[in-house]
């Protein structure tokens, strides 16, 4: 069936919902660009039989261009939900992503993730009067300025803005600022007690 | 004044980096002597390469920045003089097919085993038949297309796996099988792929072009009946384009060398290579120094080439006419000081040409196991005091001028296809096409049995020619000859010694490869 191979790739972006990424298809965009590439091909010989008088062909005509607007709708789609969700990964993963993840991303996809990790770093840092602005910390709203929080690894010395430092030892718990200990918590190294 | 420390913390974690307190210090001390209103730009830069180190998390410690840091200073500092790029052969990126992904990924780089155990003999054969497999799946003739084709034109073929063939009961006719043609019991011919082997009838078979051996993967058609495989058409699995293999691969760094990224893509190598095109590079094997009649021809060269000095004389050994004496490397020591005052009495040519030394299966070293060691630096040193550009290398080696990829293996490797063959070709006259096409057909150096021609267990990617290089370089005692396929060229420059001093010049502008010689009238 014509553009059956398209939609094999929205059903699998509609598979992968919450936040998950599926690998990118090469293999499948490769084999519907080649069929695009065919229903060009056939179109192209029918248009010019349908100018040359012949007018037997147009319908077909009309039904492979409706199937090449299709996969092109389709392919757009899975390209743009896909760098949606990357953009949504930066929030929660921050700017590097882990490892099983980046192996889903074509190259194209990573570059885009790190010219957006810049762009959102220059607009960040062109807020709050020179200082910048981190937006990605505080998604949810605080309700304390400090946080008890417990390590669940070795993670050495950490240090604290002013030039203090803690060690952070597993099983050790501190009485920490929210905004420092924050991207620590995010990345599983400590645990906010509640 | 320095940039505060506090500043560079706060930097990276605009972009979401946590960097620790002795990487934040080591970047500070080396902002110190900059300007400090390009503070900001070099941050930026060491961010960026930050970014592109193969990291988990996004706590960056020291040794990343110090990473990050050298990256940066050679992408900053990076002159043309690094138009032609030794890539050094046990660093050379293994490239793994990763089932998931569909597609060919560089393997994690680490230290590889030169003596592997069982296992890695069981993977060499595994790699080279993937790489096989995947480009023939990958053929138009072969691969599933999304429309179907009712036109008779497009006839298609489905590869079968042996495994299919031995659990079949029924007679298969048109069975088309992609393997290794070995013999695993004396007097038969087997065909084995990654799933078993199955007993080969070649009695009938018509060969298609090609040098067919033992341990070369071919495409066997015919029918199948009680255990036997008839093979009434014997082929070379397909070639696939060098620019879709690396359109399949992406932009990554397969061949070696520096950077991350393929050298084809690079803007700034294209460029130079087009503002290069007077560029050359000579190839000599079998230079035998020890004899004074080479060294007057070689005089001879170096004072034709002096005016116009190319990028690269390319040197294959043996480098003596005997091998195999107690003096033999004190000799070669002589005889290498005696070339490096040849040279030196040329200096446009010490200045701005590479001097390239691969060794020969004669040359002394550890045993004629691929990938071979440079030659040792007891035969090297002197040569080394007197003209800087020489380099010696391994065998086989990589060589990278601006974009163009260059495999140069010195070994008799043609003679020992053609005494090995299966078949051998009834048109004999043109063997350098049958050899060419075998070779690139089998994206590797080797389609020999390892007792032919033996590999480094773990090593063997090194001999690999996939994706198709622009230059195959096979010095080979045999004649010199030239073939071109898949947009390669193959080529044997010839016994220098032996067939009155005649050698090739590649232009890599042209892509085309001269023939030389020396005549006995020149000097």
């Amino acid at each position: 069936m014509l553009a059956d191979k398209v939609l094999e790739l929205i059903r699998e972006l509609e598979r992968s919902k919450d936040g998950q990424m599926s690998t990118f298809n090469e293999d499948a965009i490769r084999l519907v660009l080649e069929e695009m590439n065919t229903l060009f091909e056939q179109n192209q010989q029918d248009v010019n039989a349908t100018v040359a008088g012949d007018v037997r062909f147009f319908s077909g005509v009309h039904l492979r261009h409706a199937a090449l607007e299709r996969n092109k709708r389709c392919l757009l789609a899975y390209l743009y939900n896909r760098l949606e969700r990357i953009r949504e990964m930066r929030w929660e993963f921050g700017s590097i992503l882990p490892g099983y993840i980046r192996a889903t991303m074509c190259e194209p996809e990573i570059q885009w993730f790190n010219k957006y990790n810049k762009t959102l770093a220059t607009y960040m840092r062109s807020l709050g009067e020179g200082n910048g602005l981190d937006l990605t910390q505080d998604i949810k709203p605080p309700k304390n300025l400090y946080i008890e929080v417990r390590c669940l690894q070795d993670y050495g010395e950490f240090e604290i803005e002013e030039g203090d430092t803690v060690v952070l030892q597993k099983n050790t718990t501190h009485y920490l600022l929210m905004a420092h200990c924050q991207h620590l918590i995010r990345q599983g190294i400590l645990e906010h007690v509640e | 004044m320095t940039s505060s420390k506090a500043h560079v913390v706060n930097v990276f974690k605009m972009h979401g980096l946590a960097i620790r307190s002795d990487g934040a210090k080591y970047l500070c001390e080396l902002l110190d002597p900059l300007p400090k209103d390009e503070h900001d730009s070099w941050i930026e830069k060491v961010i960026e390469a930050v970014q592109k180190l193969p990291i988990c998390s996004t706590l960056i410690s020291k040794e990343f920045i110090y990473q990050a840091a050298q990256e940066v200073s050679i992408s900053e500092n990076d002159d043309l003089g690094a138009l032609l790029q030794i890539v050094d052969i046990y660093k050379v990126p293994k490239l793994v097919y990763n089932i998931e992904r569909n597609k060919f990924v560089l393997a994690p780089a680490g230290v590889r085993d030169f003596h592997g155990g069982a296992q890695d003999k069981a993977a060499l054969f595994k790699d080279r038949y993937t790489v096989v497999y995947q480009r023939t799946c990958n053929h138009k003739l072969f691969r599933r297309q999304a429309i179907d084709q009712d036109d008779e034109g497009h006839r298609k073929i489905s590869l079968m796996k042996v495994e299919f063939l031995l659990g079949s009961s029924s007679r298969h006719d048109n069975a088309v099988v992609l393997g290794l043609l070995t013999q695993l019991c004396e007097g038969k011919h087997h065909l084995e792929d990654d799933t078993g082997a199955v007993t080969l009838d070649l009695a009938s078979a018509r060969f298609h072009n090609g040098l067919f051996t033992y341990n070369c993967f071919v495409l066997v058609e015919g029918w199948y009946e009680d255990g036997v495989l008839h093979a009434s058409a014997v082929g070379l699995p397909p070639p696939e384009e060098p620019s879709t293999t690396r359109a399949l691969l992406g932009n990554i760094n397969y061949f070696g060398g520096q950077g991350d990224v393929c050298a084809k893509n690079q803007t700034r190598l294209q460029q130079a290579e087009r503002e290069n095109h007077d560029a050359m590079i000579v190839f000599l094997s079998d230079v035998w120094l020890d004899k004074i009649k080479v060294m007057e021809k070689l005089r001879v060269l170096f004072s034709g080439y002096a005016n116009f000095p190319p990028v690269a004389f390319i040197f294959c050994g043996n480098f003596l006419s005997t091998c195999y004496t107690s003096q033999q490397a004190s000799n070669l020591r002589h005889a290498f000081s005696a070339l490096g005052d040849l040279i030196m009495e040329f200096p446009t040519l010490v200045d701005q040409s590479r001097f390239i030394f691969v060794p020969g299966p004669g040359d002394p070293g550890p045993s004629t196991i691929y990938p071979r060691p440079p030659l040792p630096k007891y035969v090297s040193e002197e040569i080394r005091r007197k003209v800087r550009s020489v380099d010696f290398v391994s065998n086989p080696c990589r060589i990278l001028y601006c974009t163009q990829e260059i495999a140069v293996l010195r070994e008799n490797i043609v003679s020992k296809m053609c005494r090995n063959c299966v078949y051998f070709p009834s048109n004999a006259d043109d063997i350098p096409s049958h050899f060419a096409k075998t070779l690139i057909c089998q994206g590797h150096f080797s389609a020999l049995p390892l007792h032919v021609l033996p590999v480094y267990w773990g090593m063997d990617h090194c001999l690999s020619l996939h994706p198709t290089p622009d230059l195959i370089i096979t010095a080979d005692k045999g004649d010199s000859f030239t073939a071109n396929y898949n947009h390669a060229v193959v080529t044997n420059p010839g016994s220098f010694s032996k067939t009155n001093f005649s050698f090739k010049v590649y232009l890599p502008a042209t892509r085309q490869v001269e023939d030389s010689q020396i005549g006995d009238d020149n000097d």
